[in-house]
């Protein structure tokens, strides 16, 4: 059961990136508070572990920060809360960084110009979307853009995580 | 001992992954399916070659990237701050 929903056609059929052509998510054009600013965001991007049972002996590696074993897995999703990729499998001793490198260089096609929605574990990159490290906001007044592009960011997160059911 | 090997248990959440996508597709307020693309898939592969050869044209370009995405960053909150400075004169 598990192979005919984790594989083709039905996993390709119900999970797939957006192209490059897709229209703005309309939760972004309808809303003037993220029109323009975010109109090349196509998603939010966030690693979640997931518990596991390996063998005793990989078990090490598969304990994660937290302190229980898992399998840290990275999924994407569009703002209609659709999953649109899933990388599953690493150990959970893995960085969200490393995840995310591994599946840039196999599958994850992001088109150009377009990017996702990460949090601060992930690389500041053309393809991703990562708030402001180290920004004490309400210091500044420059701050408050900030503040806004940041809450745009977390607002989204919030998606992924409700999609995600954690 | 675990019952199920690895690669069963790291297709248990891709799996919900498609299913939660069905269900939400047949939804009667949802929109319809998208295109088909290009698509996700388990695996595992760590990519390690040709690591040292291109490790020093790769900070550069990493370095070059980095600043492209601060620098975007920063635009996109300028663009706010000016809006939101128009909005404060109003």
């Amino acid at each position: 059961m598990v192979f005919i929903f984790s594989s083709p056609p039905f996993y390709t059929r119900h999970v797939c990136l957006p192209t490059a052509d897709d229209p703005i998510p309309s939760k972004i054009c309808k809303n003037s508070k993220f029109f323009p600013f975010f109109k090349d965001a196509i998603g939010a991007l966030d690693g979640s572990h997931i518990h596991s049972a390996p063998p005793a002996s990989e078990q090490g590696s598969f304990r994660n920060h937290k302190g229980f074993i898992s399998q840290n897995c990275l999924f994407s999703c569009s703002f209609d809360l659709q999953f649109v990729y899933a990388l599953t499998g690493w150990e959970g001793s893995a960085t969200d960084a490393q995840i995310y490198e591994d599946a840039e260089s196999s599958d994850l096609d992001i088109p150009e110009g377009k990017y996702y929605l990460a949090d601060a574990g992930f690389p500041l990159c053309n393809k991703l979307l990562v708030p402001y490290h180290n920004v004490r906001y309400h210091l500044a007044e420059w701050g408050r853009a900030r503040v806004r592009y940041d809450f745009f960011c977390l607002s989204c997160h919030k998606s992924l995580i409700y999609t995600t059911g954690l | 001992m675990p019952e199920y090997n690895l690669d069963i248990q790291a297709r248990i959440p891709t799996a919900l992954c498609a299913i939660h996508n069905f269900i939400y597709e047949h939804d009667p307020i949802d929109k319809p399916p998208k295109p088909d693309n290009a698509s996700g898939s388990c695996s595992d592969n760590y990519d390690t070659t040709n690591l040292e050869q291109d490790e020093a044209a790769a900070t550069m370009m990493e370095l070059e990237e980095e600043s492209d995405a601060s620098r975007r960053c920063d635009y996109i909150a300028q663009m706010m701050w000016v809006e939101y400075q128009c909005i404060c004169a109003e």
